[in-house]
């Protein structure tokens, strides 16, 4: 039906080469990179290379503490306004929400059928996510667990919550244990807030995605990921 | 005019305008030192992980028709739609019938130096829909009327006073020179954009072909905007993007940043596997991919020139330039420039036309040495003024200078000869052309007369 691909395909299958059986070659994060963390303070790596890209890190004991982290940073952003924050719903973010009366008046979870306008109201937005990334400061979220592709872009404000245990070292372990994670259409890894230098090279934040990332890791999480 | 008269006539001008020359001389140094920081910083040693990257490359050219195939295979699975385009022409016609078909008045588009290639913008506003660029950089060009002037930095030649009065002008914005303000004046202005617009356009830096995905790469996060918000997202990529396994972006997002901004990796890459899933409660209901050949797997036929297709389009070559440093972008009039435009031009958009670009370089190899995928890009050059000088005889005042050369450089007499020639005509030389006289005594008179106290 197209012609185009059998054209395309056959010029390139005209092609013979030498080596054409060896392996693809492997890549060990550890032999590549000088800033591997090995398996030691995952976390730590994690949130000292988030804060050195300009986002803000909070490492809490538990959901309660958690609670009062995200309440400091949405009233600062939204003052008197009841709806502030959007919210995915999932396991560890209602058992943050429901340790704060507070939080529960202030954040509305994320309908399956918001519009893109409707999106514009909120300041914040609070997800998970599915792996912390120790040695570029990256988070790793998806679009089944972090409540679609808009929540995370869309709202100045994001911020994530996550379990000690999700930090893993490097970009190549979060890709070999992504088949745990359940299959979605989109994923991002998500490095410091939104940025641009493409005037006169000069940084600023918050170009078309959030302006602030605060990431919330907590250390004993009661929710089993 | 000729496109080789183009050329001359402005690379003259940007080579003697010297706001020009500091303007880009201050970007490549911000540029240079933070490369070479991270660098050094991030690698364990760049010179073996451009290398692996280079076999990661190698491997898929040498298997390139069948992970394409697993590509589409994968992808077509999750629910997306791959449509093949041997030339610009039938990719734009294509994104312009879906976009009539469904009735799309408005597209959001993120940097993509592929639709550039294509020539898609022009194709979509004759058909009367309207692009709204949304990267920061191709948002500037697009409103000043100009085409990008880096591969990576497209507005890197403009001053925030420039764009201060663009922004005013174009978008009735209150006139600042400050940057984050420009930025935000930007945000505001494309913020509508992602909300109504009926497409989103993206190109792809990978297609993997174990997972079936489309790579971007970013900072600003309106890519990410672009493939989230509106109902249907089109991508425009060339063949030669494909890589074999998700777990490559370990290396090739680090390296990719590295070598394109300085950073570790950049702010966003979003990894897409097609269409809105059931149970996912937004994200496009369509999305296709354009595989684009425009000229690749000719290139890839011919093996001398194969490795061109390990390009992941970075821009290092470009930086490193002391011809681009000096003629500037828009000299080249051409969707890629420098050095990696040089090579790929001629093959992509009529040899004829492009073949004298061949000769912009001093091969030096710069351009080869700082390349992430190890790309003798100086020597491919050389093989595009092979193909040139097979395919039209030589000019004769080419061939004239060619046998005085040849006849000088045979007897050293002659060169000495030579030598005071030029050293007797140099002053007559206008201000631009002047170089350092020749010396009165050739290195031999001088050797003879123990002038170097031997």
């Amino acid at each position: 039906m197209n012609m185009a691909r059998e054209r395309i395909l056959q010029r390139l299958h005209s092609v013979t080469h030498s080596h054409s059986s060896a392996a693809a070659p492997a890549i060990r994060d550890a032999e590549i990179f000088a800033n591997h963390p090995g398996q030691n303070a995952l976390v730590e790596r994690f949130g000292a290379k988030l804060i050195s890209l300009k986002g803000e890190f909070f490492r809490v004991r538990d959901a309660r503490e958690a609670a009062s982290r995200v309440k400091e940073l949405l009233a600062g952003v939204a003052a008197n306004s009841p709806q502030v924050c959007l919210c995915q719903r999932h396991e560890l973010i209602d058992a943050v929400v429901a340790q704060e009366p507070w939080l529960h008046t202030h954040t509305t979870p994320l309908s399956q059928s918001l519009p893109n306008e409707d999106f514009a109201q909120y300041q914040a937005s609070l997800t998970a996510a599915d792996f912390l990334i120790a040695r570029t400061g990256s988070i790793v979220l998806n679009s089944a667990a972090a409540g679609g592709r808009r929540l995370s872009v869309l709202p100045p404000l994001h911020i994530v919550v996550a379990a000690a245990s999700q930090a893993v070292a490097s970009l190549e372990e979060a890709f070999a244990q992504l088949k745990n994670i359940a299959p979605a259409s989109y994923m991002a890894i998500i490095t410091g807030p939104s940025r641009t230098s493409d005037i006169e090279k000069i940084l600023v934040l918050g170009a078309h995605g959030p302006k602030r990332l605060a990431a919330i890791v907590i250390e004993n999480s009661a929710v089993n990921l | 005019m000729t496109e080789p008269q183009h050329f001359l006539k402005l690379s003259a001008q940007k080579a003697a305008d010297e706001t020009h020359r500091l303007k880009i001389a201050k970007a490549i140094a911000t540029y240079d030192a933070v490369v070479g920081n991270t660098k050094k910083s991030q690698f364990k040693n760049w010179e073996e992980a451009r290398t692996l990257a280079a076999q990661i490359k190698d491997y898929t050219l040498a298997h390139l028709p069948e992970l394409l195939e697993q590509f589409e295979k994968n992808f077509t699975a999750a629910g997306g739609k791959v449509f093949w385009a041997e030339t610009g022409e039938e990719a734009a016609e294509y994104i312009v019938a879906l976009a009539q078909q469904h009735n799309v008045r408005k597209v959001v588009k993120s940097k993509s130096m592929t639709t550039e290639e294509i020539q898609l913008n022009e194709c979509l506003e004759r058909s009367s829909i309207e692009v709204w660029e949304s990267d920061l950089g191709e948002l500037i060009v697009q409103l000043a009327g100009e085409r990008p002037y880096h591969i990576v930095t497209p507005a890197m030649h403009k001053t925030k006073e420039e764009i201060g009065v663009l922004f005013n002008e174009q978008l009735h914005a209150p006139l600042t020179t400050n940057a984050e303000e420009l930025t935000m004046i930007a945000r505001r202005h494309l913020r509508e954009a992602y909300i109504t617009s009926g497409m989103g356009l993206t190109g792809a830096n990978f297609l993997i072909a174990d997972a079936g995905a489309v790579v971007v790469t970013e900072n600003e996060g309106n890519a990410r905007l672009t493939m989230s918000c509106p109902p249907v997202h089109v991508v425009v990529a060339g063949i030669e993007k494909i890589i074999p396994h998700l777990a490559d972006l370990s290396l090739f997002l680090p390296l990719l940043a590295t070598s394109g901004t300085g950073q570790e990796i950049t702010c966003y890459n979003s990894i897409v596997r097609g269409p809105r899933r059931e149970g996912e409660c937004d994200g496009p209901r369509e999305m296709h991919v354009i595989l684009l050949d425009n000229g690749r797997s000719q290139l890839y036929q011919r093996e001398r020139f194969r490795e061109i297709l390990r390009c992941i389009r970075c821009g290092a070559c470009l930086n490193a330039c002391p011809v681009y440093r000096t003629v500037g972008g828009h000299s080249y009039r051409t969707t890629y420039q420098g050095p990696i435009g040089s090579v790929i031009t001629p093959h992509y958009n009529g040899f004829e036309e492009f073949q004298h670009l061949a000769a912009a370089s001093s091969l030096c190899g710069a351009c080869s040495s700082v390349c992430p995928v190890h790309i003798d890009i100086h020597h491919l050059l050389l093989e595009n003024r092979a193909l040139a000088s097979e395919r039209n005889a030589p000019p004769f005042f080419w061939k004239m200078a060619m046998r005085v050369f040849a006849w000088a450089m045979s007897r050293p007499q002659r060169l000495q000869l030579m030598r005071r020639l030029v050293r007797m005509v140099q002053p007559l030389a206008p201000q631009r052309l002047r170089a350092p006289r020749m010396s009165k005594k050739s290195f031999r008179e001088m050797w003879r007369a123990n002038e170097y106290g031997a």
